[in-house]
């Protein structure tokens, strides 16, 4: 199915100069639609680019209609996308509207705008198909994206915008960044939260109407949402967040049009965001940050850890053990017997468990503030986690004065 | 109009109204539950599950196409609550990530399969087509007495009848654990409502609505009745149940006045366009919306 | 260090609870005994597990071991006679519904699925109201309410589910001092009658004055016993060491 040496070609940028271009664009448009797309989720705003993605559709029609009714091409690129910007703009500002005047959250406000709009223009859309003037080439490329058919003057004017995103995003880099890692310090150190919050938008919607043609205006919205939550796996940092996530973006991007170009059948939009879906699943699964192999690993192996503690304080009180997975662990190290009895390894080491306890108390008496970080340390051997002087220390006050264990 | 008013107006027109009114007595809940945009996330899944469902049986036949989409849209929601749990993602990024995979998995499945032969597209699954959903043997108001005729309706009309009474049977059974666990779900957890169930049974009844409304009159319309009549109407009362009522009658209103301006209306102003009805009827229940948004009583909450 | 109760007339108790948010621990093995027919304080710092205890042993978050037992049994088969009042900041007030609709939702166990609230039930729920000062609101949309209304009729609530046992998750956070009198004046009286009353609490100051019984809890138990003897100044050091300041209520 898939052409290996087309693959190749594309993936080296010798596919034929349009696709290189689109390729190009992709890229940047990746790179861009990862890093704004960071901001965004750090902001909480993922989906309203999903509104703004649908509101473009009502200006991608009345910009083809007006076009037309001027005697011009209606699919001139410059005048589709100038209206699919200006209509977004209107729904974002419908969005922002509902949310601050009226007691709809921002769930209802953006489903609302994306579903008015995306209707009314389906409606325009089928008033140029029953004109005949649309005979749907230019603009049903809207809904879905196709790279295939595209003119090279088009491929330039994308290649350009996102060059241009992508210049807009490095500039601002600094102030978005500040604003979403520490509102405060950003407002004190006189960065204009609003104006901010504005430009943030505003690169959300280049983003989107750059997308449109080479992805479509229901899934352009993926460029700005996937990469970025796949990054979020990867590190707890923000700034470290934003490159991973624009290299994500990129690399969707780039292996997304080399694989649409040398397999049939395979339109490039849909095939860029699978790509970066494949790219989250990995990240979901395998990252060491956040992923979530690591995080069961640690979970279990902490749970595990519990069990065993509190089985071998039962041992030593003399309690029978009724949680089936304490036994589970205990018997999986052999600390107790079939029948629920300890062993002698087990008989030692709830007495070394018991001892661990008591000085863990003691030194949580002299540390109170280590509370919450001792509540997983004190499930380790004392000996892994405080030095051999602090245990002496520890040892001696557990003593007392006299010589005497202190009452528990 | 005259004889063929029946048939051309009123049966299509009463499928949009179902579709319509189903949708929005379930989106008063999810408005609460601020999961307004599970409605736009399992309708855009549904496609996925029909290329599947077409591709596993190789037909177009409506029973694997519904139960593929209805498919589709229950694992959707399962893999919203599964990325969110372990990724510990924001509900709304982890949505966006699910539906846009899955919608654009669907899209690469349909052009790699041979599905053009069975004349299905995008933009079918999308609008629909609910001017074709015609009755032709609805000559008059006999023919509704007439069971040859009757046996000639679009079964897109049943099946939404069934999905309404579904709807309403659903309220009814499950009315007080469902609010109770909508206002509070901690309290509900505590006094023993089976907080989870009501919630998987109420998105599992959006999947169902949204997969046979969709058949009948495609995503938009579905998308746009889950959301706006609910929100229109939360801006005109403060109490639940007038509240379902007035989403109820806003829902009707979008699809009596929407299904008349796309056909009608257009006529009427001496253009000779055809509209998608659909798009009309999504577009009339934002310009409700709207007109709420600006007047209704209740548009401000009392909490801010 | 722990004063040690009998747990002869355990109300609620748990035992060895430990929870973790993944491998962050929020409770390590915390035993605990909350008697009959007396009111007691969880008190601890920020993020000392406090809510956490409460939600773990109601079975709304999970616990990696341990168990809770109500009158000596497991939490299923005695739910009825258990009241939990969340926090109030976990519900959005903004919901279409009426003080006395809320307070209805209380008698969520005590109607079968078809049952029509009529006008007993509507009494009733009148009468819970009237403890808290709150039938003149009945009817008021619950958006409108003050902080303090708002937590008089989640107590309303709680009365209508003529529960034994009251679990109350931080009941005087932002609350006017009129309400937080009259709510203790409330738990009072049900503890006097043979209820037994639980509450996370913040406000180390009024903790003598409220409460019976004591559990000082961070992460893991500090101790857990009468007022006089378990609220003591080494225990307050120990679980809050250098923060012992007022502790904000908190939010997990």
């Amino acid at each position: 199915m898939i052409d290996i040496a087309a693959f190749i070609n594309a993936l080296t940028f010798s596919a034929g100069y349009n696709t290189a271009i689109v390729a190009v664009g992709a890229i940047l448009l990746g790179w861009a639609g990862g890093t704004v797309g960071t901001y965004l989720l750090l902001r909480q705003r993922s989906l309203v680019s999903d509104a703004l993605s649908h509101a473009t559709l009502p200006g991608v029609g009345i910009a083809f209609l007006l076009m037309a009714w001027f005697g011009g091409s209606g699919r001139f690129l410059p005048g589709l996308l100038l209206g699919a910007a200006i209509s977004a703009m209107i729904g974002l500002a419908g969005v922002e509207w509902l949310t601050r005047r009226t007691r709809l959250n921002s769930d209802a406000a953006i489903g609302a705008v994306l579903s008015s709009f995306f209707g009314l223009g389906v409606v325009l859309l089928t008033i140029i198909q029953s004109l005949g003037i649309g005979r749907q080439a230019g603009i049903g490329s809207f809904l879905l994206g196709s790279t295939s058919g595209m003119l090279r003057n088009e491929a330039y004017t994308l290649a350009a915008l996102a060059l241009f995103v992508a210049f807009l995003v490095f500039v601002f880099r600094r102030p978005l960044t500040l604003v979403c890692f520490d509102e405060t310090f950003a407002r004190t150190s006189g960065i204009d939260i609003r104006r901010t919050d504005l430009l943030l938008m505003f690169l959300v919607m280049a983003v989107t109407v750059t997308g449109l043609r080479i992805v479509g205006l229901i899934l352009v919205v993926a460029l700005l949402i996937i990469p970025p939550v796949a990054a979020r796996f990867w590190t707890e940092k923000t700034n470290t967040m934003i490159v991973v996530s624009g290299l994500v973006g990129a690399a969707s991007g780039f292996i997304g049009t080399a694989l649409s170009a040398s397999v049939p059948n395979f339109p490039a939009g849909p095939v860029i965001v699978l790509v970066a879906a494949v790219l989250f699943v990995l990240s979901l699964l395998l990252a060491p940050a956040r992923g979530v192999f690591y995080g069961l690993y640690r979970a279990r192996a902490f749970s595990r850890k519990v069990h065993r503690r509190q089985g071998l304080l039962a041992i030593l009180r003399g309690e029978a053990i009724y949680d089936k997975d304490t036994i589970r662990v205990l018997k999986s190290e052999k600390l107790i017997r079939g029948d629920g009895t300890p062993t002698r390894a087990g008989l030692d080491a709830a007495e070394t468990a018991a001892r661990e306890e008591a000085l863990w108390t003691i030194y949580l008496r002299n540390n109170p503030d280590a509370a919450y970080r001792a509540a997983r340390m004190r499930l380790d051997p004392i000996a892994d986690r405080l030095t051999a002087s602090e245990i002496a220390e520890l040892e001696r006050q557990f003593a007392g004065p006299s010589g005497v264990l202190p009452a528990q | 109009m005259g004889d063929l008013y029946i048939g051309l107006v009123l049966v299509p027109m009463t499928i949009g109204a179902l579709a319509a009114v189903s949708c929005a007595l379930l989106g008063n809940f999810l408005v609460l539950r601020k999961q307004s945009l599970m409605g736009d996330a399992v309708s855009h899944v549904v496609l996925p599950g029909i290329v599947v469902a077409f591709i596993l049986t190789g037909s177009i036949s409506v029973g694997p196409m519904l139960l593929g989409a209805a498919a589709a849209a229950l694992i959707s929601a399962l893999l919203i609550e599964l990325v969110r749990n372990l990724g510990k993602v924001e509900p709304g990024a982890a949505m966006g990530v699910v539906f846009t995979a899955l919608f654009a998995l669907g899209v690469v499945l349909l052009e790699q399969s041979n599905t053009r032969e069975v004349h299905f597209d995008v933009e079918h699954a999308l609008y629909g087509n609910l001017e074709s959903l015609v009755w032709l043997s609805g000559m008059d108001a006999g023919s509704l007495f007439n069971r040859a005729a009757l046996a000639d309706l679009p079964p897109q009309l049943g099946r939404l009848v069934l999905a309404l009474a579904a709807v309403l049977i659903f309220l009814v059974v499950f009315w007080r654990p469902l609010v109770v666990s909508t206002f509070d779900p901690v309290f509900a957890q505590a006094a023993g409502v089976p907080v989870r169930f009501i919630g998987a049974a109420l998105i599992s009844l959006v999947a169902i609505v949204a997969v046979t409304a969709f058949e009948a009159v495609g995503a938009i319309i579905t998308i746009a009745m889950l959301i706006c009549p609910a929100a229109a109407a939360r801006l005109m009362t403060n109490r639940l149940i007038p509240q379902l009522l007035w989403s109820v009658l806003f829902a009707l209103l979008s699809a009596v006045v929407g299904f008349w301006a796309a056909g009608s209306g257009m006529a009427l102003i001496g253009s000779g366009f055809s509209v998608s009805a659909a798009g009309m009827i999504a577009a009339v229940s934002g310009a409700i919306l709207a007109v709420c948004a600006f007047a209704a009583p209740q548009r401000r909450g009392a909490v801010n | 260090m722990n004063v040690h109760v009998a747990d002869g007339g355990a109300a609620f108790k748990v035992r060895g609870l430990s929870v973790a948010y993944g491998d962050k621990p929020a409770l390590s093995s915390v035993d605990a005994v909350f008697q009959q027919g007396r009111m007691s304080a969880i008190v601890g710092p920020n993020g000392a597990g406090k809510s956490t205890m409460l939600k773990a042993a109601m079975g709304i978050i999970p616990s990696i071991s341990g168990d809770a037992l109500f009158f000596g049994r497991p939490l299923d088969e005695v739910r009825s006679r258990i009241a939990y009042v969340p926090q109030r900041a976990s519900v959005d007030w903004d919901f279409p519904a009426t003080v006395i609709d809320v307070v209805l939702m209380g008698l969520y166990r005590s109607l079968g699925p078809f049952t029509l609230i009529g006008r007993r039930q509507r009494e009733f729920a009148l009468g819970c109201l009237e403890e808290v000062d709150m039938v003149s609101l009945a009817d008021r949309q619950i958006g409108q309410l003050s902080g303090g209304q708002q937590q008089r009729v989640f107590i309303a609530r709680a009365l209508a589910q003529k529960a034994d046992l009251l679990l109350l998750d931080e009941p005087f956070a932002g609350v006017d001092a009129a309400t937080e009198k009259t709510i203790v004046t409330l738990l009072k009286k049900l503890v006097r009658e043979g209820g037994t009353a639980v509450a996370v609490h913040h406000d180390l100051s009024t903790v003598t004055a409220y409460f019976d019984d004591v559990l000082i809890l961070n992460v893991r138990r500090i101790a857990n016993g009468p007022v006089k003897k378990a609220f003591t100044e080494a225990h307050l050091a120990e679980a809050y060491g250098g923060r012992l300041v007022q502790a904000e209520p908190e939010l997990i």
